[in-house]
């Protein structure tokens, strides 16, 4: 039951600031139950840790409805706890630095949301089987659709955001299939051991949900989604599906596909590459954001479809961590600018850092072509942070005394974060890892920096000069590769033989409904029953 | 005293319908006595004691099974009385809904008379006669489906041709089934007359290629009606199917016909759910998607040797709330709307979201999202078919996302603001009486969604009226 009570803790305190919010608005009694409730349950997680592994039958249709499969259960083990654990800290994060945004988009509404969220999302994080995976799914798909079509400024992306939720509701489709063909194998299973039939529908779920596998990037511009919630509303849904990655068999790739394998990573790439870039030339933080999820999943999935799924724990938490650490930082303070230096130990990878043990994802197959790509793609990714980084601040004075104190605390509580699973997170986090991989990628990026700075390009300002030959053959080719590698092409095909297919159909109905209709009726009549026969009717 | 149960369940009914008709421009008054009388009948049967005897006070009623009309049998045995349940439940929650102006006053006592009819096919012996009830019950229903004072439509004279092409073709099956059973199972005559029992039921459930008056009446009748008959309808004759499967061994253990009913299963679904997504037409986009249903039905019916005739007879009640619901639903909207097209209903969501996301998640329901009602029966019955042909399961899996396609079409349109320019702020406009029914309905969904088990699953003691089927 203890596995229930941060869940039931957040529910209640959101509801209770939804309520008092409603009855009586009181700013400061609504973030002291968000963040006392949060910071409960941080700790009950905490604690957790050391009685892994956890678990919680709920029910089971199986021992009521005769002829059913399928039960729901809660599993809090080493495979989902680092995620647990990033998820609570985040929303911690949340609340305790929107105290500095109270000018900004911080109100009860949005902590309320958040902490729903949270919730829900823990809920799908500890899922133990995948019926608890698909309810909790469609629940915070449901939630987090309601809220964004309410927000003033979503106007103009509803269809963005239906979209978007139509992708997400897809990836539960995925779920749904993947255990038709689960429960063929073996009956009910645990997500601890999805049979190997059902893996890479499993995993074509949880990639169309990181909008990785394939490429799908419903916002190019969002809605009023910025800091505090927003940080929640983008990741949570992105942490649940990364925790789905790595529990998936190492063998997931069906042997009818397994000469595609290529392909996956050609697709995965292209969404690591194109993320990359965007990331690097992105204006701010949150307007890179969908691509540094983008680029880090792909990272993730890789390891999976390499067949090290574990490793894509350490690349999960890449995307979750540091990156908070980015997007809640705000407004900036020039003094506090160092706190995002430790946000960057959570990224470079090397030995006995916390994703030291990725890099395993990267060479299981051995060091070949796919491996030098991937270690591309992170440098990237670590030299757009470092870009992030070196932003200049301002100053304190801006922010309310008690803010001062709380801000930091939240930035703090993340990079705490990053160390613990480094050390403790899951086993073997605390490794040396394919030491030399991060060690090239590492020069390259002291390389590439050195170079920069020979070339007249400083910080803060990590863009080449708008009068460079270089600058100008990226505007050239950017606009037109682009939309190629968001397969935006592929959709606009598809969407026209959708097109086709529809007016082929409406040209059909107006036949068999027409006056002659009934006469095609039994033509297709005859039609169908020779088919049938020739098939051995007898 | 001694009385029938058929005088309970056929010809107090008729009396009631009868009645009814005495008052039709009393609006409250019909519904109250429609709805009294069906939920009062349906909790009757569901109640109603296994020694067939009820005590009031110091009156003691011993009923019998049967009544002899016209030189048949009507027997209403107690085992089918779930079944007969279920029907009365939902002409009753259909009498509640039908106090819009735009459905016809008629509808109540003929929604009672349609019951009766169909409960009496399911009792009567020969059972082949039930093919005469089922018949009348479609003429009765033509003129809810046609009111007087409109033009009929031409997808009324289809339904009525085809539902009445079925009739000879279910007797002349009857008559060439007598002498069936002695031969042997390749024989043509078996062939044979499975193919004629086979068009009778095709015709009678809509099945490709008899399925054109399926739209057809959709777009043209009140969106109600016409649900609550593609509710009524093939939930009766389905479960009337199953007599045959109980009383021929050669149907019973013909491999072939689970074939073909599974890849007609898999047919309609992936026709039905290929339709719908690119229908125009709310109401057409029903007719499509009720197709779909009777494929997963057929699905169901394919598995028979393995329990399919559970599977399917706990999808009758989820999706007759479905149902409920985006029939409510609709008509509700029809009321706001211009009509009931994709376009006009443009932006509706951001003055009625209670409205709009009950039609959402109607057809949510159907299709079988997780939460919802249908996914636990779909879940598992798809994992049974795909067991059996990974193919036909996965053609099934494809048609079903039909529904969820044409349905995240319809939400992006009832959200989007019609002027883009202009601020739409979101508003609750329904009246309570509007949107607590749909509440309450989507509430039941959630519940049936996780527990599957509790509140209808009595329904699948209709099989013990199959004593081979168990």
């Amino acid at each position: 039951m203890i596995l229930l009570l941060p869940v039931g803790i957040l529910l209640l305190a959101s509801l209770a600031i939804f309520i008092l919010d409603q009855i009586r608005p009181k700013f400061g009694t609504s973030w002291l139950i968000a963040s006392i409730t949060s910071a409960v349950a941080w700790l009950t997680i905490l604690i957790l840790r050391l009685y892994l592994p956890t678990t919680l039958e709920i029910f089971s249709w199986e021992q009521v409805a005769p002829g059913f499969l399928g039960d729901f259960s809660l599993l809090l083990d080493y495979g989902n706890w680092p995620y647990v654990f990033a998820l609570i800290t985040i929303a911690l994060s949340v609340i305790l630095t929107d105290a500095a945004r109270t000018r900004y988009d911080s109100t009860p509404q949005s902590w309320s949301a958040s902490l729903m969220i949270t919730a829900i999302s823990l809920m799908a994080l500890l899922s133990g089987t995948s019926l608890m995976l698909m309810v909790t799914w469609a629940i915070v798909d449901l939630v987090k659709l309601v809220y964004l079509l309410r927000l003033e400024t979503a106007q103009q992306f509803t269809l963005r955001i239906i979209i978007s939720y139509g992708v997400r509701m897809l990836s539960i489709l995925m779920v749904f299939y993947a255990t038709t063909l689960a429960w063929q194998v073996n009956g009910s299973f645990d997500l601890t051991a999805i049979p190997q039939k059902a893996g890479f529908v499993f995993l074509l779920a949880a990639g169309l949900r990181l909008g990785v596998f394939p490429l799908t990037l419903p916002f190019l511009q969002e809605p009023d989604l910025r800091r505090g919630a927003g940080n929640i509303i983008r990741l949570a849904p992105t942490i649940t599906s990364l925790s789905l990655l790595a529990r998936l068999p190492a063998d997931l790739i069906p042997q009818g596909l397994q000469s595609w394998e290529p392909l996956f990573h050609v697709l995965l790439l292209l969404a690591g590459f194109y993320a990359a870039v965007r990331w690097l030339r992105a204006s701010d933080e949150i307007v890179g954001r969908p691509f540094w999820i983008i680029a880090w999943s792909a990272l993730a999935t890789a390891s999976v479809l390499n067949g090290v799924p574990a490793a894509s724990i350490a690349w999960g938490i890449a995307l979750i961590l540091p990156g908070s650490l980015l997007f809640l930082y705000y407004p900036r303070i020039q003094r506090m600018n160092f706190l995002l230096y430790f946000g960057l130990i959570g990224l470079v990878g090397l030995p006995f850092t916390p994703i030291a043990s990725g890099w395993a994802g990267f060479t299981a197959d051995g060091f070949n072509v796919f491996s030098i790509l991937y270690l591309l793609i992170h440098t990237m990714m670590v030299l757009g942070y470092l870009n992030r980084i070196l932003q200049p601040g301002g100053e304190p004075g801006t922010l309310e005394s008690w803010a001062r104190l709380v801000y930091p605390l939240g930035l703090i509580f993340i990079i705490q974060a990053i160390f613990a699973l480094g050390l403790i997170g899951w086993p073997g986090s605390l490794t040396v890892g394919v030491w030399w991989l991060p060690l090239i990628g590492n020069l390259l990026i002291i390389g590439i920096i050195l170079l920069a700075n020979k070339l007249g390009i400083s910080p803060p300002n990590y863009t080449l000069p708008a009068s460079s030959r270089m600058a100008k053959v990226f505007e050239t080719i950017m606009p037109r590769l682009e939309p190629i590698l968001r397969l935006e092409w592929l959709y606009k095909v598809m969407w026209r033989i959708n097109n086709w297919i529809g007016k082929l159909l409406n040209a059909i109905s107006t036949l068999l409904e027409s006056d002659g209709g009934i006469l095609w009726t039994f033509i297709l009549l005859v039609l169908l029953i020779s088919l049938l026969s020739g098939g051995g009717l007898n | 005293m001694s009385l029938s149960m058929p005088l309970l369940w056929v010809v107090l009914p008729f009396v009631v319908a009868a009645a009814s008709f005495a008052f039709l421009n009393k609006r409250i008054l019909g519904i109250v006595i429609t709805a009294i009388t069906a939920f009062g009948l349906s909790l009757l049967a569901i109640l109603f004691p296994e020694d067939l005897t009820l005590s009031i006070g110091p009156v003691q009623l011993v009923f019998t099974e049967s009544l002899a009309i016209l030189g048949r049998q009507i027997t209403i045995a107690y085992e089918i009385l779930p079944f007969i349940s279920f029907i009365f439940a939902v002409t009753g929650l259909w009498s509640l809904n039908s106090g819009t102006p735009s459905i016809p006053e008629i509808f109540r006592p003929i929604s009672l008379m349609i019951t009766a009819l169909l409960t009496a096919a399911m009792g009567v012996e020969p059972f082949l006669y039930a093919a005469l009830f089922i018949q009348a019950a479609v003429l009765v229903s033509v003129p809810i489906l046609s009111p007087v004072t409109k033009k009929t439509n031409p997808g009324i004279l289809r339904y009525l041709t085809l539902q009445t092409l079925a009739l000879p073709l279910i007797l002349l099956a009857g008559w060439l089934l007598t002498g069936v059973e002695t031969l042997p199972p390749d024989s043509p005559k078996v062939a044979q007359t499975t193919i004629v029992l086979g068009l009778g039921f095709a015709l009678w459930l809509g099945i490709f290629p008899f399925h054109t008056w399926v739209p057809m009446v959709g777009e043209d009748s009140q969106p109600a009606i016409m649900i609550y008959l593609m509710t009524l309808f093939p939930t009766t004759i389905l479960t009337f199917s199953l007599n045959f499967f109980d009383r021929y061994t050669f149907l019973r253990t013909s491999e072939n016909l689970y074939i073909i009913l599974g890849t007609m299963g898999a047919l309609m679904v992936i026709f039905g759910g290929v339709w719908t997504m690119f229908q125009d037409n709310l109401k057409r986009a029903f007719g499509f998607a009720a197709l779909a249903e009777t494929g997963f039905s057929l699905l169901a019916l394919s598995l028979l040797p393995q329990g399919g005739a559970r599977w399917m007879l706990m999808l009758f009640p989820v999706r007759a709330l479905g149902f409920w619901l985006w029939g409510y639903a609709l008509t509700q909207i029809e009321k706001y709307a211009d009509s009931l097209t994709i376009s006009s209903v443009i932006g509706l969501a951001r003055r009625y979201p209670l409205l709009s996301s009950g039609l959402i998640l109607a057809q949510l329901s159907i299709a079988g999202l997780p939460i919802l009602a249908a996914f636990p029966i779909k879940i598992n019955l798809l994992t049974a078919v795909a067991g059996t042909n990974q193919t036909i399961g996965t053609l099934a899996f494809i048609g079903n996302l039909g529904l969820f396609l044409f349905t995240l079409r319809l939400a992006a349109n009832l959200v989007s603001p019609k002027n883009k320019d202009v601020s739409h702020r979101w508003s609750i406009s329904e009246k309570r009486f509007e949107y607590i029914p749909l509440l309450i309905v989507i509430l039941l969904l959630v519940i049936l969604g996780l527990f599957p088990h509790t509140i209808f699953a009595k329904i699948t003691d209709t099989l013990t009226a199959f004593t081979q089927l168990q």
